[in-house]
């Protein structure tokens, strides 16, 4: 009898074991994690390649008193952007990346000039365009505190933007006829720090980041003669967010975002030129992780806010971890 | 002691059984539930099962970048600057009351500002700028149905006929425009035209749809047809506007109208890529025919409205009670009508609760 229990005692502590053989992670599975279960920066010698592509349009904004409106003139404004993200974990801390992005905008302003006394109609259209390499961004993020049971990881990021993308106005044909700028014309400097639980199946977030742009000076307007000084307003983001898994492979973020953007300066500028703006935006992402790449898409939706877009933007993500 | 060790034996050797009977037994009682669940699309019926309820809902971002116009030459709206986003919502539910009879209620909401193109008056001194917004804002009538299917039972055949009755369960008139007035200095002038629309027919509507859908291994063909009839005439009102020295003021005009019959096509091509994986792409094509309403006393018919797209998406099962929809539809032709892109998510929940 005694033989028996033993036996039958072996038996359930050997399926226990089992099962703790079956959560071993390895290596490759690792590249396989899901935006839930990830840590927060790559692991060593892990290369990741990805295209991001955002869709955005000039509709509606906040006023100055914060009311949601649409834009009242016929102005339309578009912007695609594809960018191609490289990231490399140099150690299971520390990650290093690099953004390049690719505009292509358009912005139109279309409108009719009436003279009666001359019977006269005419159409006026301001047909701008911005295509071409943007400002690229170089990155490096450490976990300066890794995750334990009792606490979350901590990681603290700095990012260089470099001004590659063109800074002032191109192709001029006329005042209405001309290529825009694809880039802002000076180096910024982004810090961020960011806390992280996973708590499976569910995953938390907190960060907060502050961007300083570097003063400089360029041509704004085709009209302008010669190059102006400007110096743009420094930038803070916070949020938080909440992931969860909807199965093993599709997982659902939810995040709340604070952004502002602080007075900047500009020779000559009007005096409601550079204003203080504000958005608090909600971000809704859907994640599919199959095996090692990684399909994302992702809706911005500003909630309130003050002399700022009030337009939704769309990001759809593709990746592949080698 | 011999009695705890039979109790200690009794445990370890029931624990684990009863533990697998549970699970087969869980297989086995919810296994016809979860199979009916988790069925792939081409092994699906048209309509529900008997007892399975669905809930539907989802997002979709339109962007209308052009319109067509009576000859249904294409215009660019973008380039124009009158280019829009309608933001639609989508909500309905539906529970099948036996094995080949479904009812379902559905109602839809969207949101769209449609802008007019900026006209700048020089005269005399005067000078006026007028812009124009049409903002349509709220949500669409509530829409009943009820579908049966033919009981063939035959995996490569479905075939099914609904009936569906729209209620003026939204507000048709429009609200009181919202116009403002900006006075600057030097007899310049801006005025802002914001008419405010809601998005109701005003009427009770029928409508009549038929589906037919064949399936032949991985691959799925559906064709619908759908035919749309108002029941009867309505009555609304428009705004008459006036500008008084600083203010403008609005008077309620009332007019009959008559909605437009409907005839409405649509085919789609499934392929069951893998077992949780459906690719689709489609073409949909409607089209008008008749209607009239009334303009300060005169009679005017509705123009005929035809439009035609062309989608592509995915279905993807991602749990026994939650799909998953992506959905990208590009208007490929039109007459008195838009043609936006539009991007498409939506869930859809199924269950049998009882």
């Amino acid at each position: 009898m005694k033989k028996i229990i033993i036996l039958s005692l072996f038996t359930l502590i050997f399926s226990g074991l089992s099962a703790q053989t079956v959560e071993m992670i390895l290596p490759s599975d690792l590249k396989q994690q899901t935006i839930i279960t990830e840590p927060s920066t790559l692991n060593k010698g892990f290369f990741r390649v990805g295209i991001i592509t955002n869709y955005g349009v000039t509709n509606k904004y906040f006023d100055a008193d914060g009311k949601k409106d649409y834009f009242p003139e016929s102005v339309w404004a578009s912007s695609w952007g594809y960018s191609l993200l490289l990231q490399y974990g140099i150690s299971d801390r520390l990650t290093a990346e690099v953004w390049l992005p690719y505009n292509n905008d358009i912005w139109n302003y279309n409108t009719v000039y009436i003279i009666p006394e001359y019977n006269s109609i005419e159409e006026n259209s301001w047909d701008l365009k911005s295509k071409g390499l943007g400002d690229i961004n170089i990155s490096a993020r450490y976990q300066l505190l890794k995750e334990t049971d009792s606490r979350p990881s901590l990681t603290g990021a700095l990012d260089i933007g470099i001004p590659t993308g063109r800074k002032e106005p191109a192709n001029i044909e006329g005042d209405f006829q001309y290529d825009l700028p694809t880039g802002i014309g000076v180096f910024t400097f982004n810090t961020e720090l960011k806390a992280r639980k996973i708590s499976y199946p569910f995953a938390y977030t907190a960060y907060a980041a502050f961007l300083y742009h570097l003063p400089g000076t360029k041509i704004f307007q085709p009209s302008d003669e010669e190059e102006k000084d400007f110096h743009y307003g420094s930038n803070f983001n916070t949020g938080a967010s909440i992931g969860f898994h909807m199965n093993d492979w599709i997982a659902v973020t939810n995040e709340v975002n604070y952004f502002l953007s602080g007075k900047g300066e500009k020779e000559g500028a009007q005096e409601d030129e550079l204003v203080v703006n504000w958005a608090v935006s909600y971000e809704a992402r859907l994640v599919f992780q199959i095996r090692r790449v990684r399909l994302a898409e992702a809706v911005r939706l500003p909630l309130m806010g003050k002399t700022i877009s009030a337009d939704p933007l769309y990001v759809i993500l593709l990746q592949y971890t080698f | 002691m011999k009695t705890l060790y039979k109790i200690i034996y009794a445990l370890a050797i029931i624990l684990p059984i009863s533990g697998t009977l549970a699970s087969a037994q869980t297989g086995e009682g919810g296994q016809d539930k979860y199979t009916l669940l988790t069925e792939p699309f081409n092994l699906r019926p048209l309509n529900m099962h008997k007892g399975q309820w669905q809930i539907n809902t989802g997002y979709s971002l339109g962007v209308r970048t052009k319109t067509y116009d009576s000859a249904g030459e294409k215009i660019s709206l973008d380039t124009d600057g009158t280019a829009s986003v309608k933001h639609s919502f989508m909500f309905n539910i539906k529970y099948g009351i036996l094995e080949y009879l479904e009812v379902g209620a559905g109602m839809n909401f969207y949101k769209q500002g449609i802008r007019g193109k900026t006209s700048n008056y020089f005269s005399g001194l005067d000078y006026i700028v007028t812009n124009e917004l049409s903002e349509y804002n709220g949500f669409e009538d509530l829409h009943l149905h009820a579908s049966l299917s033919l009981p063939l039972d035959i995996d490569l055949i479905d075939f099914a006929v609904e009936g569906g009755l729209s209620l003026p369960t939204a507000r048709h008139e429009p609200d009181k425009p919202s116009h403002t007035f900006i006075y600057y200095e030097y007899q310049s002038y801006t005025f802002n035209y914001h008419y405010n629309y809601n998005n109701g027919l005003g009427v009770k509507t029928w409508d009549i749809t038929a589906s037919l859908k064949l399936s032949l291994n991985n691959i799925s063909l559906i064709a619908t047809g759908s035919y749309n009839v108002p029941f009867e005439e309505g009555e609304s009102c428009y705004w008459d506007e006036s500008f008084e020295t600083d203010r403008f003021e609005y008077e309620k005009i009332p007019y009959s109208y008559l909605t437009p019959e409907y005839l409405s096509f649509s085919s789609e091509i499934h392929y069951q890529a893998i077992a949780w994986l459906d690719v689709f792409a489609g073409y949909d094509y409607r089209r008008s025919n008749g209607g009239w309403f009334e303009w300060y006393g005169d009679k005017y018919a509705e123009p005929e409205v035809r439009t035609s797209y062309i989608n592509t998406g995915v279905e993807i099962q991602v749990s026994p009670i939650i799909r998953l929809y992506e959905k990208a539809g590009f208007s490929i032709g039109g007459k008195n009508a838009d043609g936006p892109f539009y991007i498409l998510t939506s869930l859809s929940i199924n269950m049998f609760p009882f």
